[in-house]
This record gives structure tokens, C-alpha cells and sequence, in this order.
């Protein structure tokens, strides 16, 4: 809305017997302020700059971020058991021995283990509520957000590193193995059945749950091993329906990491 | 540092666990004195940042601590009634996380920890897991990590459950010690864990405030209404129907018991100095530990 502009007019205005508009003149010029030159305008504003805030550059924002995270998983390690670590790297181990001396199928293989240890991080994440340490860990100056955040993160790119690892060990030991259909039987159930884990977690919140969820999936692989025609038909789809698989799984594992994160944490409900 | 609750209500469903809830601390200790169930857990919850309020806030300062919230949080130091621990860390492990957790540097921490675990008596256990650890135990290590930060408010929810009496009084001596500038909140339904150092005593009930004081004015409010008689078997049941009654002492066949009763209860009543014990009778009309 713009303002209608009242303009005052000194010698139109009805002023008390005395009060000359001279006399006022007199009274208002001892308030004028002069312009100050060029110089001294100057002078002010090379002497504010510097308190003026810098716009972060990109890189500097990013490693803010960087050093931010690399702190936060610094303190995740402490809370995340030696086991979980030994039990997953050896799980991987296992898996590029029997394809290695047994000549089991590479494909089946890391389409079991793939989403495991992401999915075992995640009891890595709720044993604090199980422990009862939930209530310690809320009344830190950390919070216990940043912190489940960080180690689902953590538990995610530990996941994609071991089965990045397994995946060229398994290129390389057997010259049959295509590159294009070991990562789809790696990332696609990796990002599925992580978010379904996340969905059933966020739902129920405990350890039971997601064992299930693991044996379920367990249950599921063998199954699938059985028949060979599903895993045919999963390889006979071309590039760009995977791309489309792929995203889906992506966009769901994001969208169950916030709901987890949510229904875990905000309420401050510890109940 | 002033430390405000500011008309806090609580309610889970439709059960009101504190109601209108206002109260001012300042350094020094306090304690919350209370039957179970009388919602001092939750009040200490609140005050740890680790539960919302129905209604009401809680002011540090003048600053709402939801709006302070790390700062806030930076401030405090908490053991939780149910105070678990990750079973397969170590002590020093335990108290490393939870120092990290509150920000606390590497070399900090190292120093820190040693000193509490000293305090504590727990230094030859350093590295042992605490899954093996006792209650009382566990408690100390509670103790120790609520300490980590040097925290300006100190707030502990039952902190002597599963102590023996030297820990207890070594607990009481150390919480002593260090509250001269600090707010010490301690919630606790054993009377002799505050008594001798509370600056003040708040009674709860049912979730709201019924009487606040030092232990001195409180024991002198029932001055006159605490009494000794001496009975036997056939009289002891009589008392028991008529008066709220304290301790009972066989002597023989003489028994001697302690009532709280606004009268003298009997011709034969001795007129006795009052304890906090006999407090906590007085207002709530049942036995503290």
C-alpha cells in the first residue's frame, strides 16, 4: 500500500501567538546536519567493511561441512561396536571366499550381503533406546539427531565402500562378472531393503524388527537363488528401467531416513 | 544463575504427572523430596532438556531454554533415574563417548576422566567392560559422566539408588563440595540424601508443590507433633490403627515406636525433636528409606 505524502507548508501553518516562523527557522537550524564530504564518507565505510559479514565461499562452506561430519563420525566410532565392524568385514570376506573356492554365484552372493551392514548399523543406532543410554544422550550438547544422522551415514558409506571392494575383487577374480549387472544387484537391494529396514524401524524401534527385517531378507535371497529365471528377468531390463529402479530406491531410502529420523529423535519423548 | 520453572504442566493422555509447576533455584542444592510417583522424575526430565512440557517453560537466566538449546544443554550435567550404560565399553570407554558427546576435546577428556574416575573409586575398573559392573557401580560411573563437563547445573535423578552408606556419604560430601557455584538438583525419595546439604527442600506431591524449605524450618514446622511411646504387643496394634507411625524399636517386652500425630497421642508420650524422616511421615504418611 503506498502512503499518501502530507506535505507541511510552515507558512500555512497555524502556529500559537509568539511563535514567528522566523523564531521556528532559529530553532530548527540548530539541528541541521551538514553534509560531510566525500573524504569522510569514505573513511566511515572502509572503517565498517570489516564488519561487514563475508559471503563463505563454496570450498570454505564445504569444508566446514567436511570437518563437521568427519567430528561427528569421529564420536559414532566410539559408540559403534568393535563387533559390528569385525562381524561385517568378515560377512564380506566370506562371501569373496566361497565365490573365490566354491564357485558360488557372484551375483547371488553380493545381492545377499549387500544391504547388511547398513542394516545392522541401524541396530547400531537404536541399541541406545535398547541400553537405556537414549535419555543420557538426549541431555548433550550434541544432539542425539545429529548424532543417529551421523551414524546412519557412517554405517551407509562403510556399506557402499565394502560393496564397491567386493565388486572389483569379484571383476577381477572372474572375468565373466559384468560390471553394469554386479552393481544392480548390489545397489538395488542395498537402497530397498535399507529403506524398508529404516520404514520398519522408525514404526516399531526395536531390535527385534529389524533382526526380522535381515532374516526376511535372508529368506528372500535364497528363494530368489532358487529360481534363476528371477534373476534372469532382473538382468534382461536395460539401462534406463534400472536408472528408474535405482532412483526409486534412492528417493525411498531418503524418505525413510527422515521418517526414522523424526519418529527416533524430535519427540523428546523418552517414554 | 537463576534457574526458573515457569508454570510447567505435564500431562501424559489425560493423566496430569506435574501440574502448574513454578519454582526458582539458585546456586546452592537443592532437593526434591517426594513419594513415588509424585512426579519428580518428571520434573527432572523438563529440566534436563530431555522432555517437552505440556505448558509452561523453563527459563535460565531469563532465556528460554528451548531457544538456548546446545547452550543450554552445554550448561548441564544429568544422571537419569534409569541410568543404562552401552554393556561391551569399557568404563574409560563409556566416559570418552559421553565426553565427546559433550564436547569435550581428546586431552581434555583424557584429564578429566582420570580425575573422576579417581573421585568415584573407580580407577582400578577403568577397563573393565561395565556390562560386568554392579548397581552401585553403574551408579558411580553415572556420577562420574554427569561430572565430565564441570556442568554449571547439576541435575540427578535418584543418585544414590544402589550406593552403600560409605558411597553415600562420600556422594554427599563430594556434592558439598563442589555446588558452591553451581545448581545442584537432586531428586531423591531417601531423606538423608539431603538432608544435611540442601539448601532447600522442595515436598512434591502429586505432582505439585506442597511445602518448600530448608530442613531446619521444615523439621520445625512439626515441632510438637512428633512423639515416643512405649507399649507392648496388644498396644502396638491400637497405635498403629489411631497414628501415623515411624519406627518401631522391640526392646524386650517393651516396644518403643515413634508417632506423628498433631496431639499428644497418650498421658505417657514423650515429646521428641523432630527429623526429616518424620517430615516426609508428616506429609505424605509413609516411610522413606
Amino acid at each position: 500500500m503506498i502512503k499518501e505524502e502530507k506535505k507541511f507548508d510552515i507558512e500555512e501553518m497555524d502556529l500559537p501567538e509568539g511563535m514567528t516562523t522566523d523564531y521556528l527557522s532559529d530553532l530548527f537550524s540548530k539541528y541541521t546536519v551538514n553534509m560531510p564530504d566525500e573524504c569522510e564518507i569514505e573513511r566511515v565505510i572502509n572503517s565498517l567493511s570489516e564488519y561487514i559479514p563475508q559471503k563463505t565461499k563454496w570450498y570454505e562452506k564445504l569444508y566446514k561441512n567436511f570437518k563437521y561430519f568427519i567430528e561427528r563420525w569421529n564420536i559414532s566410532l566410539y559408540s559403534i561396536s568393535h563387533a559390528y565392524w569385525i562381524f561385517t568385514l568378515c560377512l564380506y570376506i566370506f562371501g569373496f571366499y566361497i565365490v573365490y573356492s566354491n564357485g558360488v554365484n557372484p551375483y547371488i552372493t553380493i545381492m545377499l550381503i549387500s544391504p547388511l551392514p547398513f542394516v545392522l548399523g541401524i541396530l547400531e543406532v537404536i541399541k541406545g533406546r535398547e541400553e537405556g543410554v537414549l535419555e543420557l544422550e538426549m541431555s548433550c550438547r550434541i544432539s542425539n539427531r545429529e548424532m543417529v544422522f551421523s551414524k546412519l551415514t557412517l554405517a551407509g558409506i562403510y556399506n557402499i565402500i565394502l560393496n564397491t571392494l567386493l565388486s572389483i575383487m569379484l571383476i577381477n577374480i572372474n572375468e565373466n562378472v559384468d560390471i553394469l549387472k554386479v552393481t544392480m544387484v548390489c545397489l538395488t537391494p542395498f537402497t530397498f531393503v535399507s529403506a524398508v529396514s529404516l520404514y520398519i524401524c522408525s514404526k516399531t524401534r526395536g531390535y527385534y524388527s529389524c533382526m526380522a527385517c535381515i532374516f526376511i531378507w535372508i529368506a528372500i535371497s535364497f528363494s530368489i537363488s532358487m529360481s534363476p529365471k528371477y534373476i534372469n528377468r532382473f538382468f534382461s531390463i536395460d539401462f534406463f528401467q534400472y536408472l528408474l529402479i535405482l532412483i526409486s530406491g534412492v528417493l525411498l531410502l531418503i524418505f525413510n531416513t527422515k521418517k526414522f529420523l523424526k519418529t527416533n529423535v524430535l519427540e523428546k519423548e523418552v517414554n | 544463575m537463576k534457574l526458573e520453572i515457569r508454570n510447567v504442566t505435564k500431562k501424559y493422555g489425560k493423566f496430569c504427572a506435574v501440574k502448574n509447576f513454578s519454582y526458582e533455584f539458585t546456586e546452592g542444592v537443592y532437593g526434591l523430596l517426594g513419594p513415588n510417583g509424585a512426579g519428580k522424575t518428571t520434573i527432572i526430565r523438563i529440566l534436563a532438556d530431555v522432555l517437552n512440557p505440556t505448558d509452561g517453560s523453563v527459563m535460565l537466566n531469563g532465556e528460554d531454554i528451548k531457544d538456548m538449546d546446545y547452550r543450554y544443554r552445554n550448561l548441564i550435567g544429568y544422571l537419569p533415574q534409569d541410568f543404562g550404560v552401552y554393556k561391551n565399553f569399557t568404563a574409560h570407554r563409556f566416559l570418552m563417548y559421553i565426553a565427546a558427546l559433550k564436547g569435550l576435546s581428546k586431552t581434555e577428556s583424557q584429564k578429566r576422566i582420570e580425575e573422576l574416575l579417581e573421585i568415584t573409586n573407580l580407577k582400578e575398573y577403568s577397563n573393565v567392560k561395565t556390562g560386568t559392573f554392579s548397581g552401585g557401580m553403574k551408579r558411580r560411573l553415572g556420577i562420574a559422566q554427569a561430572l565430565l563437563n564441570d556442568p554449571k547445573i547439576l541435575i540427578m535423578d535418584e543418585p544414590t539408588a544402589g550406593l552403600d552408606p560409605k558411597e553415600r556419604v562420600r556422594f554427599r560430601n563430594l556434592l558439598s563440595e563442589i555446588s558452591k557455584d553451581k545448581i545442584v538438583i537432586l531428586s531423591t525419595h531417601i531423606v538423608s540424601d539431603i538432608e544435611y546439604i540442601s539448601k532447600e527442600i522442595v515436598l512434591i506431591k502429586k505432582g505439585e508443590i506442597l511445602k518448600t524449605g530448608s530442613s531446619e524450618s521444615l523439621t520445625n514446622e512439626i515441632k510438637g507433633k512428633v512423639w515416643k511411646v512405649l507399649t507392648d504387643e496388644n498396644g502396638l496394634k491400637t497405635i498403629e490403627e489411631r497414628f501415623t507411625v515411624g519406627n518401631i524399636f522391640r526392646n524386650g517386652n517393651k516396644i518403643e515406636t515413634r508417632i506423628i500425630s498433631e496431639n499428644r497421642p497418650d498421658d505417657s508420650a514423650e515429646a521428641e525433636i523432630p527429623t526429616m524422616e518424620d517430615v516426609f511421615l508428616y506429609y505424605f504418611d509413609e516411610l522413606s528409606e
